[in-house]
């Protein structure tokens, strides 16, 4: 266990690029953090930073409380665990595992305890004599889990390291990750593009575009307020919808029009607006595709034309057109009337709406939300 | 149909029938040769098997030709160039590969430069500079040039090696807390073992039958190596072929066993990293 402290971090390579700016974080002891973002977003050379595999440009790195940024890796008391595992191939699982321990002079007696119960921790016993080309992806994944767990580090840090994996190894994996995150006292940092493994295995999510932090909060804070239209777009799936949209004010009562379509705000979101002093303004909406309902009332609701209906099977994906834009629905398939929940033929005019409640309001230019 | 292919088979199998006596026959010729007399090599029966088994042409070649000790001494000079290529060769294609330093890049084409010299045109300056330095007529005079005109070939294939070993294995052995000398004693030279064969076989084939150097810079009987010492066997006057034969045969058969032992591996580095492991 280890607290970490990143303050204004930053990196710079050779002619001038900067991948990673103005960084600030404080991790907790225990704590699970998740970088998230697209390739290239500096999440990845923020954990090389971490690991002392990059130079740090500029800023501070402490990990309990100490200076760390001309510490060697190996003085860290970090492990790392290697998107593509990166075991050594010339050794057994056994070798791969106690390897860190015997460069560290630990008694065989207690290599042996330690290799063995991370081993079971993992069930990975069987293949403790294997070398690594005779395992499978899981196996070897959790070989390089192993591997790292066995030396107790103060910070494990993961770099992608299901994104080898197929689909269903993937999950069974990422819940391995959530137990094994419970048996032992390390602070995490995992690196990931999936924003479905950072929503489940982080305490908390940091999400970073072009080197730049965009937010940092929980799974939840993420999903429900995010900062900005990146965020808005990058977490949750399928994405959330986002429309050019007027904030208009009238006696006092705020409503947003969305293709000429004019909805009153819920009273929460006039009081939240009425706190921030929001003038009426363009803006850019967004709602996520399950908070939007079809309706019936063509006052209230929006036309579209579907486009392409996906069954999922409790669900029904609409992805339809209005005015020219793309937006995708999120039906539950119980809720549709019986013709339609299998779906909706292509060109099908329906119209749809939405609480207020749950759309985010973004400034046209800046992309920030308003709130 | 099937016809057709039975046909087409029996045909590959001629053509590597021919193809097989093609490439045995020098093997053989050498080894009945050495067992000849002088008329039976020139006209009685060149390509036939011995009429008399004169197995006395390899005792003679062994003890009138000093053989044994031209073995001994081409085996010194392979075996220690082999060394000195193989350390220097993983050493520099380390530093070129995996440590970041200006002008590595440069480095690296300074060495394959080493390519296209070909070995008779620095005959002169390299006498020169062991004369200088007096090192002529003894094992460094072979030693230091072979092991120099080995390591461009040496430094490509390794190079070629150690860009497939992902940097990943580096970095995790350094986060284990392995050093620089310890990623490369501990992680890279156990992974560069058919690197290393492939190295040891081309290095050894290369100073094993080089005649030009060990023939200018050794003339001290004691010192020389195989081939010089099977030319030393033709005399000015009569020669004896029988044992120049079996002299041959002695200096073909570490060769011949390298093939046959290590052809796999030979044939394995060279296609090693061509598909996906």
């Amino acid at each position: 266990m280890a607290t970490l402290s990143l303050r204004n971090i930053k990196k710079v390579y050779v002619g001038k690029v900067t991948a990673v700016d103005n960084f600030n974080l404080e991790i907790a002891d225990n704590e699970f953090v998740v970088f998230v973002g697209p390739s290239g977003c500096g999440k990845s050379t923020t954990l090389r930073m971490v690991a002392g595999l990059e130079d740090i440009s500029s800023g501070e790195l402490y990990i309990d409380g100490k200076l760390m940024n001309d510490v060697a890796p190996k003085d860290r008391d970090i492990a790392m665990v290697f998107q593509n595992y990166a075991l050594y191939p010339h050794m057994t699982v056994y070798q791969n595992m106690s390897f860190a321990l015997r460069l560290r002079k630990v008694s065989k007696e207690e290599i042996d305890r330690k290799v063995r119960q991370a081993a079971e921790i993992l069930d990975i016993t069987e293949y403790l004599d294997r070398k690594p080309k005779a395992l499978s992806g899981g196996q070897r994944q959790r070989v390089a889990i192993g591997r790292a767990i066995v030396r107790e580090p103060k910070v494990m840090l993961m770099d992608e390291p299901l994104s080898n994996l197929d689909a269903k190894l993937r999950n069974e994996m990422r819940a391995e990750i959530i137990k094994l995150r419970q048996r032992i006292n390390s602070t995490f940092i995992y690196v990931t593009h999936d924003q479905t493994e950072a929503m489940t295995l982080g305490d908390r999510i940091v999400i970073m575009k072009s080197g730049i932090i965009q937010q940092i909060g929980t799974p939840q804070e993420v999903f429900d307020h995010p900062a900005n239209l990146f965020v808005a777009g990058f977490i949750g799936t399928p994405h959330m919808n986002i429309f050019d949209a007027e904030l208009k004010k009238d006696n006092g009562k705020y409503s947003v029009v969305i293709n000429g379509v004019e909805l009153p705000c819920s009273a929460e979101k006039q009081a939240e607006y009425e706190a921030k002093g929001l003038e009426p303004q363009n803006v850019m909406l967004g709602i996520r595709p399950e908070h939007l309902s079809l309706s019936e009332d063509s006052s209230m609701s929006i036309p579209a034309r579907v486009d392409v209906s996906e069954m999922m099977g409790s669900s029904i994906h609409l992805h339809a057109n209005t005015d020219g834009k793309d937006v995708v629905l999120v039906l539950q398939a119980s809720d549709l009337p019986s013709s339609h929940r299998t779906g909706y033929a292509y060109g099908t005019d329906i119209r749809f709406t939405f609480d207020t409640n749950l759309m985010h309001l973004f400034n046209v230019e800046t992309g920030e939300n308003l709130i | 149909m099937k016809k057709t292919s039975k046909a087409k088979e029996v045909f590959i199998y001629i053509g590597l029938f021919i193809w097989l006596i093609i490439n045995l026959f020098p093997v053989y010729w050498m080894f009945t040769f050495s067992l000849k007399s002088n008329p039976e090599i020139f006209g009685d029966n060149v390509i036939g098997l011995p009429k008399e088994w004169l197995w006395s042409n390899y005792s003679t070649a062994l003890h009138t030709g000093n053989m044994g000790l031209y073995f001994m001494n081409s085996a010194i000079v392979a075996v220690s160039t082999i060394l000195i290529t193989l350390v220097v060769a993983l050493m520099a294609t380390f530093a070129l590969s995996r440590l970041i330093w200006k002008r590595r890049k440069t480095l690296n084409k300074f060495f394959m430069l080493g390519l296209t010299i070909p070995i008779h045109a620095s005959i002169v300056p390299v006498y020169v500079t062991l004369s200088r330095l007096n090192m002529l007529n003894t094992y460094w005079a072979l030693i230091i040039p072979y092991s120099a005109f080995s390591l461009a070939m040496a430094i490509l294939v390794c190079i070629g090696f150690m860009n497939e070993i992902p940097h990943e294995l580096d970095e995790s052995a350094c986060i284990d807390g392995c050093g620089v000398f310890g990623i490369f004693f501990r992680i890279i030279c156990p992974l560069m073992k058919p690197a290393i064969a492939t190295v040891g076989i081309y290095t050894f084939l290369q100073c094993w039958n080089e005649l030009m150097f060990a023939n200018v810079f050794i003339s001290n009987n004691a010192l020389r190596t195989l081939p010089v010492g099977v030319q030393a066997l033709s005399g000015q006057y009569t020669t004896e072929w029988g044992p120049i034969g079996a002299a041959l045969v002695l200096a073909t058969f570490p060769t011949l066993l390298v093939y046959i032992f290590l052809s796999k591996k030979i044939q394995e580095s060279f296609i090693a990293g061509a598909i996906k492991g």
